[in-house]
């Protein structure tokens, strides 16, 4: 196809006119996205809130290991010393 | 700019100008109107910096342009997906395996399928020839006023336009055999 043809064939397409409603669809989305963004926000603050809460109580969640087994010996020492411990044995030795 | 000069008005000046872009460049309306409102909203959003530019128009333009060519991508990416579900006998969703009818209301019955041709094997091109070919001959802008919108030297887009025309040539000679 030579480009004069080309170009003949493409000029025969008309501008139209934008359909009458397009502005008011546009006007909605817009609405739409400052909702979205007020409780992206919400639920952002939430998400901190948690995860902070949780930081601040790592403790509660994720206990050190080493204290309560060093404490456990501790009170089995006492308690092994005042022969305190279960057993079945009539006589203790 | 001046500072009354509202995102209404904005839109008022530039709408059938993206309008016709994107029912040129995607061939359906229902595609043209959506990417007409993406790229409004996408200037509502950007508002701040567009006051700032010497040509609204440019800018516009130029986002219009880009919109258009991602949604392009996006279709060719769903075809090539359906073809290789075909390929694994999966069998891909009918409506993504057929060509699109053209579904633009400025093109007359007659020339359909002549002027399809043409806009199908367009979007064939790579995207800066594809864009610079829409706004010579579509739009009849300037060789100026492509440099600016497609950020590319005078010299670029004559060598850009040059090469569009050539490769179209043969993609349309292709199509015919």
């Amino acid at each position: 196809m030579k480009e004069e043809e080309l170009i003949t064939t493409l000029d025969r397409i008309k501008k139209v006119e934008v359909p009458p409603f397009l502005y008011t669809r546009i006007q909605t989305r817009i609405q739409e996205l400052a909702t979205q963004k007020y409780s992206m926000r919400q639920v952002l603050v939430f998400a901190v809130s948690i995860s902070l809460l949780i930081a601040l109580n790592a403790t509660v969640f994720f206990p050190k290991s080493g204290s309560s087994a060093q404490g456990n010996s501790e009170i089995e020492t006492v308690a092994d010393g005042l022969r305190l411990t279960p057993s079945n044995q009539l006589y203790g030795e | 700019m001046p500072e009354e000069y509202t995102f209404k008005d904005m839109y008022d000046d530039h709408s059938k100008m993206v309008y016709n872009l994107c029912l040129n460049y995607l061939h359906s309306e229902a595609d043209a109107e959506e990417a007409t409102q993406d790229v409004f909203l996408k200037v509502y959003q950007q508002q701040d910096r567009f006051r700032k530019q010497a040509s609204p128009k440019t800018w516009i333009y130029r986002i219009a342009v880009n919109q258009c060519l991602d949604r392009i991508k996006a279709q060719k990416r769903k075809k090539r997906f359906a073809f290789l579900q075909s390929l694994t006998g999966r069998g891909p969703n009918e409506e993504d395996m057929e060509i699109p009818t053209l579904s633009h209301p400025g093109i007359e019955l007659e020339d359909k399928e002549a002027v399809g041709r043409i806009l199908r094997a367009m979007n064939e091109l790579p995207e800066k020839q594809n864009a610079a070919l829409h706004m010579k001959v579509m739009d009849q802008l300037s060789q100026k006023e492509i440099s600016a919108i497609l950020q590319l030297s005078e010299k670029a887009v004559e060598s850009l336009l040059s090469r569009a025309k050539s490769n179209l040539k043969k993609k349309l000679s292709e199509g015919k055999g």
